[in-house]
């Protein structure tokens, strides 16, 4: 008899544990929907490493800018700051992580990033609620305004030496009891629970991750108490099994494990001067508030001589330069000198001269109590430069344990671990790095023509800057496109672009309902591409009159944003236009195509104003040739394939397809892509979801482009991601349905690894959606 | 006009028909293997959340079925590897509602409590051998280990059962 007939009797006996068997809260959707979102994590990670690589690239690539992932939309406050040895990239993923477990992120304005000396980092996170919302395969993030209430708190730690985590070692019978070890393949691990508070607060968790390949990476999540009450939200603090879940996701830390440092150079000065440096924390601060660095350093030797220190450095630029009373940041330490009895050996030495960069001035006293971040005995040097707008104030804490006091005046100067000379010294080394520092530039300097110049005075009225002018000429339009800076305070970028297009001949007449003007963004505007088209004539206080009309783009506008401000204007003769793009922000926490224009509708009426309605035969009068409006027809143009657009870092593929004039005859315009068909070689139809605009760029096409052999080609792409899995079926052709055409035209794609091609999974395949751009002049 | 979006949720159509078929088995599974209706389910999402991502190679070598049941089995050991989820043999079985009138409570006790008692890997071994009713060579197998040692653990396993359940009937009796 085999073993498995004995068991017979044991598979009835099996059967019975099974009589409480509870309903399956279960649905097949369910367990698909976690596939995929597994699957995507998967993706995700593998393709993390090659992303900035990719955006470096492509940001100089074909098409543009990149579009900023929905995913990568984070404001700054949620952004973590830049500290020497840390990987920047894997701080983020995280607070990610924190927020896909258990809907909080890390508050990097009041967290603290600390690089030790042995190549690791200690995290001490404050996690505020963000508001997570799910929705098919992608969810968004909300975060909250700040200073928002923490809920909750983390500790990380990682020592890439491998050892016990500070947390860890502080578990101990009865207040905290300790999992058994144990050991998986590529780790091992252990973990503490708080019953009561002892060395952390009641209900904290901490993991020890030891890895196999060396490095321990340890997460302890807390309530939040204050004045003996918690007031953390209970789902805030992650048990084992969700800091298990943030330790699968972020995995090992990334870093070059170099030593701490700083980009002062501070780090290097104090080890010349003797001390050991333990550690340089960074905090990310808030917009318009100065940065903050201290280093924590101990010298060794005998008891007597054997002690701490910490050195904290402040520093203003133009963008958090808030002079005070003679000149000074109220925010400040020395500022705090100003009250009685709270510093001593006050003393300040004011430099004028004739510098256009100014010169530097100092202040210094030692503090006789504690003086707000500063406890008392410290030594404090302020130096600043109202020219440049730059300050730096250095903040000597007296040594640990403090030194007895000889007598008051000794005390003073003897508690602290670097002398005046010495604070001196590091004061001027960071100045030195914030004189060569880049401060936000002055606009461009047009050169030509005066008309730039003026935009440029008006949009640098607006808090501004432009960065650069450039043309963009259609047939006889001048086309000027302004690149532009909009807020020179934030410490992200955010551009947006104007373009002014001179028509060279508009004849509208004043008091009409609409403009109808060839090559014109308002031109495109309808009941549904724009809001109603609004429109005024302004009085005629002298002989001259003119009217504007306005109008904002909605989602189905083609080649322009949602959102986009067009203010057209013209006097019966002469016509300019006003197209005020979207502000571009990815890390302001906007999403995709939910921007506003970056002017309103006054303030482009002030640049219109500026950049000048063409009177007095002052600008180009009507071109001698007529401007283009017929559509071209099928008929009028062949489609040719033009340069493939693949990218192996993104995974992008693309065609350009070029739209040229049939013969010399031929001046048409296009106006757009209607729709495209793929078929295979055999001619079935392939499928694909088609959506305008260009795989993970930015959409272009500026609408109408005039289509001639004299002028050239019109152009517009196709591009998708392509296929991970195989067989790729290739698509052979493409038939082209320009907009007003009633029947498509087709055009042979090029074979190879270029060409689109539909992939394996079906219409869910990342693969099989194909993005098709608006049309653009080539080059 | 380009656009439109035909968003869905749907997976491949026979990872979909698999589920509906075979799940409430796979949870079967599970639970003996945790003797845990809850830890049972995080088991069996775990695992079918993996068998969706390798779907197609795993429908492609043609049993799913063992395919299935090693995610099972994997998701369960690496469960239990974890701290927070360590198992440790103790002299009280937790309550639970019994509804069989067939079966005495004491018996599905006893049993739950001596396959509480083995070790996790063997637990699955007589559990694909004498629930699933696997062979020797399919449990070795999904379990990645010798014929030789399912063997061995099998029999030990339903010997230390064979001892529990029949001092149980001898205390019935």
């Amino acid at each position: 008899m085999s073993d498995l007939d004995e068991g017979r009797d044991l598979h009835a006996a099996f059967g019975t544990l099974l009589v409480d068997e509870p309903a399956a809260p279960w649905s097949v959707s369910d367990d698909v929907t976690r596939g995929r979102a597994l699957q995507r994590r998967r993706r995700t990670r593998a393709g993390a490493g090659v992303g900035l690589a990719a955006a470096v690239v492509m940001v100089f690539g074909v098409f543009g800018p990149l579009r900023p992932h929905t995913a990568a939309v984070v404001p700054p406050a949620f952004s973590p700051p830049a500290v020497q040895g840390v990987d920047q990239a894997w701080l983020d993923s995280l607070s990610r992580s924190f927020t896909a477990v258990n809907a909080t992120a890390v508050d990097w304005t009041t967290s603290t990033v600390t690089s030790t000396s042995d190549g690791g980092f200690a995290l001490d996170l404050n996690l505020v609620g963000v508001t997570v919302t799910t929705g098919g395969e992608d969810f968004t993030v909300e975060y909250p305004p700040l200073p928002a209430p923490t809920v909750s708190r983390a500790l990380v730690t990682w020592k890439p030496r491998g050892g016990t985590g500070p947390v860890l070692a502080s578990c101990a019978a009865p207040e905290c009891s300790r999992a058994e070890p144990s050991v998986s393949p590529g780790f091992s691990e252990e973990g503490g629970r708080w019953d009561s508070s002892g060395a952390q607060i009641t209900g904290s968790f901490v993991v020890d991750h030891t890895f196999d390949a060396g490095g321990m990476l340890e997460i302890a999540t807390s309530p939040v108490v204050k004045d003996g009450v918690v007031v953390a939200k209970d789902w805030a603090t992650l048990d084992y099994g969700g800091i298990r879940i943030v330790l699968d996701r972020v995995g090992r830390p990334t870093g070059d494990g170099t030593p701490p440092n700083d980009q002062f150079g501070v780090t290097s000065l104090l080890m010349d001067l003797g001390w050991t440096v333990d550690g340089v924390t960074v905090q990310r601060v808030p917009l318009g508030q100065p940065a903050e660095i201290s280093w924590a350093v101990h010298r060794t030797g005998s008891d007597a001589n054997a002690a701490t220190g910490r050195l904290t450095i402040r520093t203003w630029d133009e963008r958090s330069w808030n002079p005070g009373e003679g000149a000074i940041d109220p925010a400040s330490v020395i500022a705090s000198c100003a009250k009685s009895g709270a510093c001593s050996n006050v003393a300040s030495s004011i430099v004028d001269c004739v510098s256009a960069t100014g010169c530097w001035s100092t202040s210094a006293a030692t503090t006789l109590t504690s003086v707000g971040a500063a406890p008392a005995r410290s030594y404090i040097l302020y130096a600043y430069n109202e020219g440049a707008q730059h300050a730096v104030e250095a903040v000597v804490e007296p040594l640990s344990p403090v030194v007895p006091c000889m007598d008051t005046g000794f005390c003073q100067r003897s508690g602290s671990f670097l002398d005046e000379q010495e604070t001196a010294q590091v004061v001027e080394v960071v100045k030195k790095q914030l004189d060569a520092s880049p401060s936000p530039s002055p606009s461009v300097t047009p050169t030509t023509p005066a008309s730039d110049d003026a935009v440029t005075r008006t949009l640098e009225g607006f808090g501004m800057r432009v960065k650069s002018v450039f043309d963009n000429n259609r047939g006889a339009n001048v086309v000027r496109v302004y690149d532009v800076d909009v807020d020179l305070t934030a410490d992200n970028p955010v551009g947006a672009q104007l373009t002014i297009t001179r028509f060279a001949a508009a004849d509208v007449s004043l008091g009409t309902e609409r403009v109808a003007v060839d090559g014109s963004a308002m031109n495109s505007c309808t009941s549904t591409t724009c809001t109603p088209l609004t429109n005024v004539t302004f009085p005629c206080p002298t002989s001259y009159c003119f009217q504007d009309w306005w109008a904002i783009t909605t989602p189905a506008y083609t080649g322009y944003d949602q959102g986009t401000l067009i203010v057209f204007r013209a006097d019966g003769t002469n016509a300019v236009e006003a197209v005020v793009g979207v502000k571009n922000c990815p890390t302001c926490g906007q999403t995709a195509g939910s921007g506003s224009a970056f002017l309103t509708l006054e303030q482009a009426q002030e640049v219109l104003t500026a950049f000048g309605l063409p009177r007095g035969g002052t600008v180009p009068g009507p071109s001698a040739t007529p401007a283009v409006t017929r559509p071209c027809a099928p008929e009028d143009v062949k489609l040719i394939p033009g340069a493939g657009v693949p990218d192996e870092v993104t995974g992008g593929r693309g065609n350009w397809i070029e739209v040229h004039a049939r013969n010399p005859e031929v001046d048409c315009i296009v106006s757009g892509v209607d729709s495209v068909s793929l078929v295979d070689a055999s001619g079935a139809s392939l499928a694909f979801r088609y959506r305008a605009g260009v795989y993970q760029l930015r959409d272009f096409g500026d609408g109408p482009v005039e289509v001639s052999q004299a002028v050239g080609p019109a152009r517009f792409a196709l591009s998708k991601y392509r296929c991970d899995e195989a067989p790729a079926v290739p698509a052979a052709t493409a038939y082209v349905t320009l907009d007003g055409w009633t029947r498509p035209v087709g055009v042979e794609l090029p074979a190879g690894s270029a060409g689109v091609e539909q992939c394996p999974g079906g219409l869910d395949a990342a693969g099989n959606t194909v993005y098709v751009s608006g049309v653009v002049r080539p080059g | 006009m380009i656009g439109g979006d035909v968003s869905g949720t749907a997976g491949p159509p026979d990872f979909e028909q698999y589920v509906a078929a075979r799940r409430t088995s796979l949870r079967r599974t599970a639970y003996l293997l945790c003797g845990d209706w809850d830890r049972a389910e995080d088991v069996v999402q775990d695992a079918l959340a993996r068998l969706y991502v390798h779907w197609r190679r795993a429908s492609r070598a043609g049993s799913v079925d063992a395919y299935a049941r090693r995610t099972v089995v994997n998701a369960f050991l690496a469960e239990g590897r974890r701290p927070w989820r360590r198992e440790r043999s103790t002299d009280t079985v937790p309550d639970t509602a019994y509804a069989d009138p067939t079966t005495t409570a004491d018996s599905r006790d006893s049993l739950l409590h001596a396959l509480a008692q083995l070790g996790p890997s063997q637990r699955a071994i007589v559990v694909l051998r004498y629930w699933d009713d696997l062979s020797i060579e399919e449990t070795a197998e999904i379990l990645g280990t010798s014929a030789g040692n399912v063997k061995s653990q099998a029999a030990r396993g339903l010997a230390h059962l064979r001892q529990v359940l029949t001092i149980v009937e001898v205390d019935h009796e």
